[in-house]
């Protein structure tokens, strides 16, 4: 036995020698098109490299991550022009899915986790090899394992059971290996995730002297990468932990207080109130003394509401965005959104649904507009069709909805703002106790709930004198001078110019209050892509499946949807609220 | 056995999918034979109903080449449908070629069976509807037979070339209406120096500019004409209430105008399927009497029904026409005082959840500042005036008045003048008061263009010389 090996090895090696003799340089030298591991992940600027990496294979993401949560939902619907899978998932009868339906299979997410967990095990290796010093380490894993967790929070809401992967994988079917992965339950999901990013070194973003928050082609990188605290906060929201999850997103909405620069503590993720003498701020509004007139209603790109999904960064920009990705002509296909959304250079494959349309309708601005301003800069009309134009106003122009350049499908990936953080923050309060931040926050903020107009000493008033996080300085006085941080927050409904809501029932204000928040995030953030998410976590919260499945019948009805009964029946079971886990190639 | 039910459950579903979203898929189902070796002209050899068409097709300028450069889908007459007319087709170039275009049209079209019109613009121009399964009001023999470079359908009958309504109405000038319609582009109705259009000369026609270009070929329009006593008599009937500077030849004319225009709609309908009541283009309506209906032609772009009974010689005929007019608050025509900032158009709900929107000036500091909105022509007769006017952001009623001034005619030194013809009282607008109020009425003794202006308080106090409006009606009665 022994004798037989030696025998080919010697055979071997005689054979190795000959080739060699032969074609000696060709072996020398390293393929160029390829790197090999050991070249991959050598300095700081590699792993840069791969966290850039990770997020350019994200990106690849946006298409599902708006299908599921807003198709799903009530607050977009199918044109004519979709295709029949498109109406599948509108439908959102999971039970009726085709087996080749490409929207819901979730193998694009499972390639980025992957990624993920080479990229992660690597970094520990360069950390362990020194190549990476601590700060440097701990920055860059964090951000990778909040992507990863992001992803599966998305695959938990939309599956309800998925593999938990953590490993890096060289075949990626090895993730269907039950034996290895079994599928596990969303509620046992949400721990594991929690325990993932509480374990993270860093929750906070890349330090300004990192080398990952250079500017790449005139987008500024601070909101590039996922913000880890309204992440954490997201899944303790999910988990019912409201104290955790408040104490999370108020790190985020204080993240820039104290900084020495009174922009970033006064207005950054504050809902700061309207500019009325120059409308350069993010309000729904009009010109100054002329708000009776609707041709002043501001409608633009660079003043106003509509302007923070295409104004360029500048501070106000970064008063409102947490995080958001940019999608470039410059690499790849460009804004995928144009093809669904667009009716001049898209396909117009969606619409809003009747449901939103009738939301928006139902509100009455203060100065007795019959409808919300922000149904007309979330949604145009193009001759009787309606349009989504979130995602287009860095492609078309205003009014004509004609591309202002075709070959440049600019545009973003919406993914968190302050809008949706403060909403998030009083849906926690709102179940923690705190009814009254919660409803201050929803409709004119802190500082006109908390005060007392008669009195102008505001030493005692227009703050909230909660502990944290519930505690809101919303001072604004001038003989004793106060100017808390909160003084400029005019709340999500105050900033739409539309009157507070009223709570008829002052008993039942916990649901009341979350009811409005609710419908609040509609108007506010509709096709963002938390619409699903929103809908899922109140039926999940309340044990109330009439919940989800009534806001899905009232869309499907109102588009004259025959099967919107049948839907409506099928969503009463949870089983029902889950898309099959189809993986494809 | 296994394999067949998949089959049976993906068809079913096929089939239910089809259902939902419709037509083009059903068109799969009526596929016809394809033979993509084989040029159109080969295929169309080889069919032996085709023959007769095909060799008038071969005989005419179509201006076009069937060589395989572009595609086309031609709708063949059968051989026994145009056996007749061939003959006398021949001895007409022009005639033969506009024929034979007539079937041609560019692209591949296969056979619409829904109910959903498409519309096909065939070689000559002509646009011809295809829908359940007919094209025009013809059926189809074969359908979807295809071939390297497009299509052929097989029909019944010839689609025969038709007029388009205005070529109709300049052809046929046996009647004394399609005389005068035809007038129109050299005669000029006002003496307002208005329409030179140097494109177009025909849009110096009041009738194919104010009412609509009954040229084109995509609308369509059903046209009635009043055979000669029937129009003299709707003519005369209506002369009073066009009553022009007193002068009779015009007045007659303008009258001629008015019966004529409004015997015109937006739709095309055959006689079978001819609503009892109608509404014209210019906004009148319209009854006819189906057996008042002696011919019924049938053009490019809609009908002709030719009617031997006079419409206007009873007062309902009269009231039907007399449509009521309407001028929305926030489309004036200029103000007696600049105030942009505090001119409002403003959106309002009203109580049945419909949208509107208004204008409303405040604070302008101007006693009896003045909205002037600029009417076209009004009918000599008298009318009823009535606004609908919402205050609702102030907590004290206020008052505004309502004056009309007749036509302008230059006054004294050449100044542009107008004369008072009616001048309201100052009128309450009450608050949150949703409904259409009655201003007044007046009487014009001519036809004329007037001018409304809608009048603030004479004060020039905020909040007292405010003046809103949604919209003024005009009702014309019947004399």
């Amino acid at each position: 036995m022994k004798r037989k090996n030696l025998y080919g090895i010697l055979t071997a090696v005689v054979l190795v020698g000959v080739n060699l003799s032969s074609c000696s340089k060709f072996l020398e030298v390293e393929p160029k098109e390829v790197l090999t591991e050991d070249q991959m992940y050598r300095d700081i600027f590699d792993a840069d490299a791969a966290v850039i990496g990770v997020y350019g294979k994200f990106l690849g993401l946006a298409e599902q991550h708006v299908l599921w949560n807003e198709l799903r939902a009530d607050l977009l619907t199918v044109t004519p022009q979709a295709d029949p899978y498109l109406h599948e998932l509108s439908l959102n009868d999971v039970t009726a899915i085709s087996a080749n339906n490409p929207y819901v299979n979730p193998r694009k997410f499972y390639e980025v986790i992957l990624t993920c967990n080479d990229v992660l095990k690597n970094f520990t290796a360069m950390r362990n090899e020194n190549k990476l010093d601590v700060d440097q380490y701990s920055a860059r894993y964090s951000d990778i394992m909040a992507v990863r967790t992001w992803i599966y929070l998305q695959l938990g809401v939309h599956f309800g059971k998925v593999p938990y992967v953590t490993d890096p994988l060289e075949n990626m079917d090895e993730v269907l290996d039950q034996s290895k992965y079994s599928f596990m339950e969303f509620n046992q999901l949400l721990p594991k995730l929690i325990a993932d990013m509480e374990a993270i070194p860093s929750k906070r973003i890349y330090n300004t002297d990192e080398s990952l928050r250079l500017s790449v082609d005139g987008f500024i990188m601070e909101r590039f990468f996922i913000n880890k605290y309204a992440l954490l906060g997201d899944l303790y929201l999910w988990h019912n932990d409201y104290t955790k999850a408040a104490d999370a997103y108020k790190n985020v909405m204080t993240y820039y207080d104290n900084q020495g620069n009174d922009d970033w503590t006064f207005n950054y993720y504050k809902l700061k109130e309207r500019s009325v003498t120059d409308n350069n701020d993010l309000s729904i509004g009009y010109l100054r003394n002329r708000e009776q007139d609707v041709r002043t209603f501001i409608n633009s790109k660079t003043q106003g509401w509509r302007s923070m999904f295409s104004r360029t960064q500048d501070g106000i920009w970064n008063s409102e965005w947490v995080w958001t990705l940019p999608f470039s002509s410059n690499f790849g296909q460009g804004n995928p959104f144009i093809r669904y959304f667009a009716i001049n250079g898209g396909e117009y494959l969606l619409k809003p649904s009747q449901e939103i349309i009738d939301q928006w309708d139902n509100q009455t601005q203060w100065n007795g507009v019959p409808y919300d301003g922000r149904k007309v800069l979330s949604v145009a009309d193009a001759d009787g069709m309606p349009v989504v134009t979130k995602y287009l106003d860095q492609y078309t122009a205003l009014g004509t909805l004609v591309p202002i350049d075709q070959y440049n499908k600019g545009g973003k990936w919406f993914l968190y703002r302050a809008a949706k953080l403060h909403l998030r923050f009083a849906e926690a309060a709102n179940r923690d106790g705190k009814h009254k931040v919660a409803y201050a926050l929803l409709n004119n903020g802190i500082r006109t709930n908390y005060d007392n107009s008669a009195s102008s000493d505001k030493t005692d008033l227009q703050q909230t004198q909660l502990p944290w996080p519930y505690d809101f300085d919303a001072r604004m006085g001038q003989v004793p001078y106060f100017r808390g941080v909160w003084h400029r927050n005019e709340g999500i409904r105050g900033r739409a110019y539309l009157r507070n809501r009223v709570i008829e029932n002052p008993a039942d204000s916990l649901i009341h209050i979350e009811n409005y928040l609710v419908e609040e995030s509609a108007l506010e953030q509709a096709f963002e892509g938390s619409r699903w998410e929103d809908l899922l976590r109140i039926a999940l919260r309340r044990s109330d499946p009439a919940y989800l499945a009534d806001k899905v019948y009232n869309k499907l009805s109102k588009d004259g949807n025959p099967n919107a009964d049948a839907v409506r029946s099928k969503l009463m079971q949870q089983e029902n609220w889950y898309l099959p886990f189809r993986w494809k190639e | 056995m296994k394999n067949t039910l998949i089959y049976v459950i993906a068809l079913l579903g096929i089939s239910s999918f089809l259902q939902q979203c419709g037509d083009p898929w059903e068109d799969h189902i009526n596929e016809g034979l394809t033979d993509i070796n084989q040029s159109l002209i080969q295929r169309l050899e080889n069919e032996a109903g085709a023959s007769t068409f095909l060799s008038l097709l071969k005989e005419a300028d179509l201006g076009v080449e069937l060589d395989g450069t572009n595609s086309y889908t031609i709708f063949v007459p059968d051989n026994q449908s145009i056996g007749a007319i061939a003959a006398e087709l021949r001895s007409d170039k022009g005639a033969l070629s506009n024929f034979v275009k007539n079937h041609i049209a560019v692209s591949t079209h296969r056979l619409n069976t829904s109910a959903d019109t498409i519309q096909l613009t065939m070689l000559n121009g002509k646009i011809l509807d295809m829908l359940s399964s007919r094209i025009g009001e013809v059926s189809f023999l074969k359908s979807n037979q295809g071939s390297s470079d497009g299509l052929y359908h097989i029909l019944a009958a010839p689609l025969m070339p038709q007029q388009n309504l205005w070529e109709y109405i300049t052809a046929q000038q046996d009647y004394k209406q399609n005389q005068f319609l035809s007038s129109l582009s050299t005669y000029k109705l006002y003496d307002d120096g208005l329409l030179d259009s140097e494109e177009d000369s025909l849009l110096n026609n009041e009738f194919l500019h104010f009412v609509g270009d009954v040229r084109l070929e995509k609308d369509r329009f059903t046209y009635f004409v009043l055979q000669d006593v029937a129009f003299d008599k709707d003519v005369s009937a209506f002369l009073p209430y066009v009553n022009y500077r007193n002068e009779a030849d015009s007045s007659i004319q303008i009258s001629r105008y008015y019966v004529a225009r409004d015997l015109i709609v937006r739709r095309a309908y055959n006689k079978e399927g001819l609503p009892s009541e109608l509404t014209t283009m210019s906004g009148g309506k319209l009854v006819v009497d189906k057996s008042a209906i002696v011919e019924s032609i049938q053009l490019s772009n809609g009908y002709v029904h030719v009617l031997d009974a006079a419409l206007l010689d009873n007062t309902q005929g009269v009231t039907n026409k007399l449509a009521s007019f309407k001028v929305e608050g926030e489309e004036p025509s200029s103000f007696s005082h600049s105030r942009p900032s505090n001119t409002f158009h403003r959106d309002r709900q009203d109580p049945n959840g419909l949208l509107f929107r208004d204008i409303m000036v405040q604070n302008h500091g101007v006693s009896m500042f003045t909205i002037n909105y600029r009417l076209p022509h009004f009918l000599s007769t008298s009318y009823d005036v009535y606004w609908r006017a919402l205050n609702d952001i102030q907590a004290n009623v206020f008052q505004q008045r309502l004056r009309i001034l007749g036509e302008e005619y230059p006054g004294v030194l050449g100044a542009p003048t107008r004369d008072e013809m009616y001048l309201s009282p100052y009128t309450d607008v009450p608050l949150m008061n949703y409904d259409e109020v009655y201003v007044g009425s007046f009487e014009l003794s001519e036809f004329q263009q007037v001018m409304a202006q809608l009048m603030a308080a004479a004060s020039t106090a905020n909040g007292v010389n405010t003046v809103v409006l949604d919209y003024l009606r005009f009702v014309p009665k019947v004399k």
